[in-house]
């Protein structure tokens, strides 16, 4: 499948289908993380987080291919490593030769963005499930209130918007108490 | 609110994009002075992209699974493999034959290397890697086929492993027209396969094709999503014609990879969850396995259920014996089995024909042409039931005993099956896969330890052919499992009927082993339970008789120094202290009963002034309060102190005010304070003597060795020396006596937050709702309600507890309460502190039999469960109500 065609599939919604083919690139990333002092299991969970940082840029930043997806998300990927390497204090030993140079996009910014996003997303996961699916049947699936009520199970549009109004605050409320002490970390420095 | 919710929603508009230009401008500048509003604007966003890599990372990881799922497809192949993959995905591959063929392949091989591929000319489809055979590889196609080379995969015609440089050449065609054009047919004989892609891949070593290892297969995962069922894998043979004909077509299983087995989690779902959610550590592995396997004792309590005390406690002719003699084979009371359910029969035959009949002799009923018994017939697979000779009494007596609900009861899976698999013995068979952890989760949510059994004593059967079988015994939620055509590890016959047989054996080892340390431990427990309560006799005792000697003492000279001052000749106290305390008010003036005014004043330790009329002689007893107060007293996990009277050769305990320690002195005596205290089981000592007319005290104890705290007591004389080791002794015996009982406490405590989940079908869960009758009469205690609550309330007055903090609570029983009234097999359904538990159960063991429930006239079995409330003395319990469980 070629870079185009995931794009695509991505814009239209397809996001199962994309990231199966683009699951096709795990293996180079567990070369990576396997000679960085690293397990499967870790090449795994940055592989993840790099594709979701390559769906938002397809989805909202409107990505234009100045690499090949392979080579941008194997940069996240590396630069992914790296932080949490340094998170276990250690540094990277090992760099396949041929992808080492890669400047066709500015990660270092864009990570620092990402990283508010994560918060808000543990913050939701932190939510109840049935908060996390009326706000992911709203806001991700742009389902009506009515339909969500239905398929919920509230008594009607108004209870819908109430609850999702709720789970909004709520989530507001969580995102805040993990975002903000960084938040004021950056501002004082 | 409103307000909240209205700039919520102005908000969304503008991050949606629908709002008009104008609009758009004010929302702006808004943002622009408003920070409030720009705080919400932030969040607002960043929540909603939070939202959206929530559910990508779903995608994500489901992508994950589907691409993992897509290597599960391994197979091994010769020089030249073919495959099709068809709209209901086929797989089609060839082995080579050592003749025959062998000469064609060989010849296409060397025309491949003339630049053509097998089955084209256009060589644009074929992808030529060189890899270096000494070295894992993994390629993936463009197709998507993801190839694992392990090294050493490719062997020469003697066998040898090559290592150096392989060239391996892939060809597929995957969309139609690329099939079309590497000239390949989908016909298997007559028949069309419905093709979706195939490939063929071919490896040369120094120009010579080259076979693969057996022993280290290549492996192929090619992408199946959707993934279907049917699957199968077709061997390729060229026909004359130039064409390729697959045949031998063989269903695609997916070979299970077993795993270390101790890397699985077979824990019911949630267990870790909720362990550490304790605050205990479910990493510590040892400590969450024994915890787990503890639970078995709920299950093995009286021991396994035999047929001999089903028996002994039922009589041959109940409905339960007669169920088990005859049906359980092939069915259950409420699921579907081999055959229906029993449950509802006689509803399903009504007005269809003799239902008893049917039950007796089937096959002649179906013969007579009985319409709903022909299509019972079919509809079950033509399944015969055998004839028997049962009653219609006997019949009914089934029914019956089904319809109340009395199947055999489900708590949740063995803890010690559970433990029993998930060891080390099994690796390497279908237990040790991921496949099967995932089946466990489930098996937990059957609470059917049939389902558990199934699978183990199945080692050498395909996982899906078991999955099949669980889904008859009346899980249909299996049927999902058993759609992923999971097969198996390949595991000799003899090892798994060994295992097998040795299953059984191992995990009523386990049970057995796991009741007995149970049962050692609490009877441990128990007399350790009776002990400390004889030592906190004893110990109250001997304080009682010490005070009481203290107070004679004091009060003797008390009445001494009073009559030397009234210049009177003192009399011994003639008699006992009274044991009863009257309220005495002293009058001003009049005749006063001297030694009981003394005795009194003694025992209330106030100030007694007192003129006598004829003499003018003032008499004066005195009191005058006194603190004392411990340097940094909280560095020590306890502190008692005592006043020691020189005079006495006694000593009195000081009153505990928590910050300071108070007592009231006798102006008369002079005191030592003499102040213990320990930590962590080193004794502390300070001994120091009151200034005469002094109100307050600092005292300072020092560490001392064992043998200079009994020098400094004896120094303070042999009677008061004896009394404060008792004393220390006791204490230091109390504290950890009181630990021991904190963490019963807290081990009763963990069972209960944790049987919910080890055993989630559990005691207190209810039957099925369709069993439900209503009763003539409940089953009744002979005495009467009334009686049965004075039973099963247990006075505490009498129970141990040396700190006072008296357990209370109750403990849940539950029992049968068979048609004859007898109390059988009462459990503990809510435990409380070990000794109660064993205390509630007895009252149960050791109850005269019940009045039998009635229903449509006859007496029934039924479930009951009651408390046993353990209360202090005094309290009584109203409305403990009787709860029929079926």
């Amino acid at each position: 499948m070629n870079d185009q065609r995931i794009i695509e599939l991505i814009r239209q919604g397809k996001d199962h289908e994309a990231f199966k083919a683009l699951y096709a690139h795990l293996p180079k990333v567990e070369h990576l993380v396997r000679e960085n002092s690293g397990r499967p299991a870790d090449a795994k969970d940055i592989f993840q987080d790099a594709l979701i940082i390559f769906h938002r840029r397809v989805r909202v930043e409107g990505f234009v291919l100045s690499s090949t997806i392979s080579t941008f998300l194997f940069a996240v990927c590396r630069n992914l490593w790296r932080e949490e390497l340094r998170r276990r204090n250690k540094t990277l030993t090992r760099w396949s030769a041929e992808e080492g140079g890669d400047a066709t996009v500015d990660l270092t910014a864009m990570l620092a963005r990402e990283q508010e996003f994560q918060h808000a997303e543990e913050a939701l996961k932190s939510l109840g499930t049935k908060c996390l699916e009326v706000l992911t049947r709203f806001y991700v699936k742009n389902e009506p209130l009515t339909m969500i009520a239905k398929a919920l199970g509230f008594a009607g549009e108004g209870a819908a918007k109430t609850r999702k109004y709720k789970c909004l605050e709520e989530a507001r409320k969580r995102y805040r108490h993990l975002a903000v002490p960084t938040t004021q970390a950056t501002r004082t420095h | 609110m409103r307000k909240e919710l209205t700039l919520m929603e102005l908000v969304d508009r503008y991050l949606d994009g629908s709002m008009s230009g104008d609009e758009r401008a004010t929302f702006e500048a808004r943002l622009q002075n408003d920070s409030d509003l720009r705080e919400l604007h932030d969040d607002q966003r960043n929540i909603r992209e939070g939202l959206e890599r929530v559910s990508a990372r779903n995608a994500a990881a489901k992508a994950y699974s589907a691409y993992r799922m897509g290597k599960t497809g391994p197979w091994v192949a010769g020089t030249l493999i073919i495959a099709v993959i068809t709209a209901s995905v086929f797989f089609l591959w060839q082995q080579e034959d050592p003749q025959g063929r062998i000469s064609e392949r060989t010849e296409h091989a060397s025309q491949d290397h003339a630049g053509t591929t097998l089955l084209t000319d256009d060589r644009s489809d074929t992808l030529v890697l060189h890899i270096e055979a000494d070295r894992d590889t993994t390629v993936l196609s463009p197709n998507g086929v993801v190839l694992d080379i392990p090294h050493g995969c490719f062997v020469d015609d003697a066998g040898d492993v090559i290592t150096g440089n392989v060239r391996i050449d892939l060809v597929e065609a995957f969309s139609a027209a690329s099939i079309m054009k590497a000239g390949l047919s989908t016909m298997s004989g007559d028949t069309v396969l419905e093709t979706g892609g195939m490939m063929h891949l071919q490896a040369t070593y120094r120009g010579r094709p080259v076979k693969i290892n057996p022993e280290i297969p290549l492996i192929a995962m090619v992408p199946a999503d959707p993934q279907q069922t049917g699957m199968k894998l077709y061997a390729g043979v060229k026909t004359e014609d130039g064409t390729i004909d697959w045949r031998d077509p063989r269903p695609l299983k997916s070979t299970l990879v077993p795993v270390d087995i101790n890397t699985l989690d077979f824990y019911p779902p949630g267990y870790c969850t909720k362990l550490n959610e304790l605050g205990q550590n479910s990493g510590d592995k040892i400590f969450s396995d024994s915890l787990y396997l503890a639970f078995a004792k709920v299950l093995h309590a009286d021991g396994p259920m035999t047929a001999d005390s089903l028996r002994a406690s039922m009589g041959k002719n109940s409905g339960q014996w007669l169920y088990e003699a005859h049906c359980h084979s092939c069915h259950k009371p409420v699921d579907n089995m081999t055959g229906p359910a029993i449950a509802g029969a006689r509803e399903r035959w009504q007005g269809r024909g003799s239902l008893h009949e049917f039950v007796r002799d089937s096959q002649r009923m179906i013969r007579s042409g009985n319409d709903h018994a022909v299509s019972l017939f079919k509809k079950w697979n033509r399944t015969v039931m055998p004839p028997n000779d049962l009653t219609d009494e006997q019949i009914d007596k089934i029914l019956d005993w089904v319809d109340d609900g009395g199947s055999e009861r489900r708590y949740g899976i063995d803890p010690s099956k559970v433990m029993t698999i998930w060891n080390a013995r099994f690796n390497n068979t279908n237990l040790a896969t991921r496949a099967f952890e995932e089946r466990m989760q489930a098996i937990h949510g059957t609470c059917d330890n049939g389902v558990l059994d199934a699978y183990v004593r199945s080692l050498d059967e395909d996982l899906s052919s078991v999955d099949a079988r669980v889904v008859r015994m009346g899980h249909p939620s299996f049927a999902a499992f058993a759609r992923r055509g999971d097969g198996r590890v390949e595991l000799p016959r003899r090892s798994s009927e060994r295992l097998a047989r040795l299953y059984g054996k191992w995990s009523r080892a386990a049970a057995e082993a796991t009741r007995k340390t149970q049962e050692t431990f609490w009877d441990e427990q128990a007399d350790k339970d009776r002990t400390a309560q004889e030592l906190q006799d004893a110990q109250a005792q001997q304080r009682y008789e010490q005070e009481l000697q203290r107070f004679q003492r004091e009060y003797a000279a008390n009445l001494t120094s009073a009559c030397q001052q009234l210049g009177i000749a003192q009399e011994a106290p003639s008699r006992e202290p009274p044991t009863l305390a009257y309220q005495v008010v002293i009058p001003r003036t009049g005749w006063w009963n001297i030694d009981k005014s003394t005795y009194w004043v003694t025992a209330e330790r106030r100030n007694m002034e007192y003129i006598e009329p004829n003499t003018r002689k003032k008499v004066t007893v005195g009191y005058s309060p006194f603190t004392m107060n411990v340097v940094d007293r909280t560095r020590f996990d306890e502190v008692t102190a005592y006043l020691v009277p020189r005079e006495l050769n006694s000593y009195q305990r000081m009153t505990d005010g928590g910050h300071l320690f108070r007592e009231d002195l006798n102006k008369k005596l002079t005191y030592d304070v003499v102040c213990l205290a320990r930590k962590d089981g080193q004794h502390h000592i300070a001994v120091q003597a009151v200034a005469p007319g002094s109100m307050e005290m600092q005292i300072d104890p020092v560490p001392v060795p064992h043998a200079e705290l009994e020098r400094i007591l004896n120094s303070l004389g042999k009677e008061v020396a004896r009394g404060l080791s008792d004393e220390a002794r006791y204490m230091a015996w109390l504290r950890t006596d009181d630990q021991r009982r904190t963490a019963n406490k807290a081990r009763a405590d963990l069972h209960n937050a944790l049987l919910p989940i080890v055993l989630p079908c559990g005691i207190s869960g209810s039957g099925t709702a369709n069993n439900r009758r209503i009763l003539d009469r409940p089953a009744r205690y002979p005495f009467g309600e009334k009686a049965l609550t004075e039973l099963l309330t247990v006075s505490l007055r009498n129970e141990f507890d040396p700190l006072n903090r008296f357990i209370e609570g109750r403990v849940e029983i539950e029992f049968w309460v068979l048609e004859d009234g007898t109390i059988y097999q009462p459990r503990i359904a809510k435990v409380l502190y070990p000794g109660y538990d064993r205390k509630a159960l007895d009252l149960f063991r050791n109850m005269p039999k019940w009045t039998p429930a009635i229903r449509n006239g006859k007496p029934v079995r039924l479930r009951y469960a009651r408390d046993v409330y353990f209360v202090r003395e005094g309290v009584s319990r109203i409305g403990n109500t009787v709860q029929a469980k079926e």
